[in-house]
Formats: C-alpha cells, structure tokens, sequence
C-alpha cells in the first residue's frame, strides 16, 4: 500500500479517538446542543479538520449518557439537547491533562530536541 | 415497498423508519427528533438527505446503536415455541396440499406436458409438491425480510434484526433459514445444538447461522 493511501487510514483512525473528548470539550463550550449542531460546532473549532458525519455521532452521545458524563433533557420544541454533567465537567479536567501529557510525549518523540512544557 | 413523499426528508425519515422493525411508539419520536437534525444538516442544501446526512442504512444503524433497541435477545425456549407454531402451521397447509394430491389421484390428469421443452412433468410434483417446497423455504425467509418476524414469533414478541439491530437483508434472510429447508432439515438440529452449547463461549444465543449470518433474535415486547 502506498503512503498516499496508507496516511488518510492513518489520520482517520488517530482523529476518531479523539471524537468523544471533542464532544466534552465542545459542550463545555456551548454549554448545550443538539446532536447535529454538536457536528457542526466540533467541525467548526477543529477548522474542519474532524468532522463526525450525519448520524455517525448518536452511539456516541448515548454511550456518553450512560457513562453519566452527559445528560439530555427535551426543550420546548420537544427536542432533545445534551448538556454536560457534574461528572462530566470533573472528568474533563482530568482527561485534559492526560490529553496534554500525551501530547507533550508525543512531541517530544517526534521533535527531541525542542522543549515542550513538562506537565 | 416504498412511499412516495413530496417533501424528500420525510421520505428519508420514512426508509430510515422502515429498517428498524420497532413499535411504532418507540420510534416515534426517535425518528421525530432524528427529522430535525436531518433538517438542519439540509439546510439551503439541495442535494438528496442520503447524501447530505449519510444513508439509510447507516442512519438507522447508528439511531438503533444508540438506542440499543436490539440488545434483549430472545430466549431458546421462546425461541422454540415459536418454531413449534410456524412449523405446526407449514404442517397444516402440508397436510392439506397431501390432501388434494390424494384426491386428485382419481383423475387421470396425473401428467402433464409443459410444451417448451415436450417433457412430462408429474402434476403432483408440478402443482402441489414444488409449490408446498417453495412455501415451507419461503414462509420463514419472505416473513422475516418482510416483517422481521413470523407468525410464530410474533405470537411470543420476537424480532429477527441483524447485529446492529436494524431489518435484515434479502441476503442474511436466505443464509439464515439454510437449515430450514425441508431436504436439510436435519441441519438445523445441528444448528441450533451448536448454537445452544457455543453460548457460553461466544457470550451470546444465536444458531450457527445466525452468527454466519449476522443475524439475532430478540425479544421486542
């Protein structure tokens, strides 16, 4: 397989990872959405570069619901939008310094010879 | 079986509606709430919703995922029941078309010429035998892609959903009764045997075929 074809699989299966953390860290933005507008939200501050298509994100929401790190509730238009819950905004912070650890780790890996900011 | 829909979202709502073989009240407004995400993705977009919000099928796919719709499965003695009442009534109509083939033998109309290629065909076996064949391989594999269920099973509330718990395709309705056709029948006991004692290993209760398939029972009600 040739790396023009191999490096989108690749970048694919590294930015799924990070779809449900976006999911937090966007609805701590906004505080709450619906679920397409949460697609539409994360593809707009990761500058297009993941974007969860269509209905590909509901697993996802629902996994987070029963995880009790989101909650959803019905608005007047009998609609349903997600808001993070007390568990989820501590678990953020959590996994926020994780993520960064990581990332540190990675660039440190990658580019040896640059410091990147211990954690 | 398609509806005609002159707003093309409710159309798409419609096929998305018709692959998860849920009750209406479930999936009401799953389906209701669903139509509104579709409607903001489509925005000024003029492009058809399957393209725009991804295809039916991955559409309900994910909305039964995430409802986890599919995930009580049935049990082998309900499972049983139902097939004792399918099978009692492919027994019945077996019954009567031996009937038929009996008292018809006094006329002599036993054979009958197909003129295309001026061969004898036996009129029981033409007339009464193949169709029987072709009802008991049919009944199970037309009613299940159909409706997701047979009367059996209906009768005790389960649902034939592939993995992810949406409506099962032409392909895995086939592959899944294999071992119900009448010639093989012994088949399915080895079917199911292996099915009941993998369980504990495989964590789950399919026949052998189910899980060639893709394909599991669970219990809707």
């Amino acid at each position: 397989m040739s790396i023009d074809s191999l490096l989108p699989k690749w970048t694919t299966e590294f930015k799924k990872g990070y779809s449900k953390p976006l999911i937090l860290f966007t609805l701590s933005k906004v505080e709450k959405s619906y679920a397409y507008l949460l697609t539409k939200k994360i593809l707009e501050l990761t500058k297009g570069e993941i974007s969860i298509a269509g209905s590909n994100i509901y697993p996802m929401l629902s996994k987070l619901e029963r995880d009790n790190l989101i909650t959803s509730q019905l608005d007047e238009s009998e609609r349903k939008f997600y808001t993070l819950t007390q568990k989820g905004t501590d678990f953020l912070k959590n996994l926020e310094t994780e993520i960064q650890k990581f990332n540190s780790i990675m660039l440190e890996i990658i580019n040896p010879n640059q410091s990147h900011g211990d954690m | 079986m398609t509806k005609k829909y002159s707003d093309p979202i409710d159309g798409y709502i419609w096929e998305v509606g018709n692959l998860l073989p849920y009750p209406e009240e479930i999936k009401r407004p799953v389906l209701e709430d669903l139509k509104k995400d579709v409607q903001d993705a489509m925005g000024e977009d003029k492009r058809p919703p399957a393209v725009v919000f991804g295809s039916p099928v991955d559409v309900a796919k994910n909305v039964s995922l995430a409802q986890s719709w599919g995930i009580t499965s049935a049990s082998w003695s309900k499972r049983m029941v139902a097939s004792v009442i399918d099978s009692t009534i492919i027994g019945f109509l077996f019954a009567i078309a031996i009937f038929i083939r009996f008292a018809l033998l006094g006329f002599d109309i036993d054979k009958v010429a197909i003129p295309f290629h001026n061969m004898e065909m036996d009129f029981g076996f033409l007339f009464i035998s193949l169709p029987i064949f072709g009802f008991m391989v049919g009944y199970f594999i037309i009613l299940e892609q159909t409706y997701s269920t047979t009367l059996g099973k209906r009768l005790l509330g389960l649902t034939v959903v592939d993995e992810t718990g949406i409506k099962i395709s032409w392909n895995q309705s086939i592959l899944r009764n294999l071992s119900k056709i009448p010639l093989v029948g012994f088949f399915l006991l080895i079917d199911l045997f292996v099915g009941i004692f993998s369980e504990k290993t495989r964590g789950r209760n399919q026949r052998m075929l189910d899980f060639v398939a893709g394909t599991k029972v669970i219990q809707n009600k």
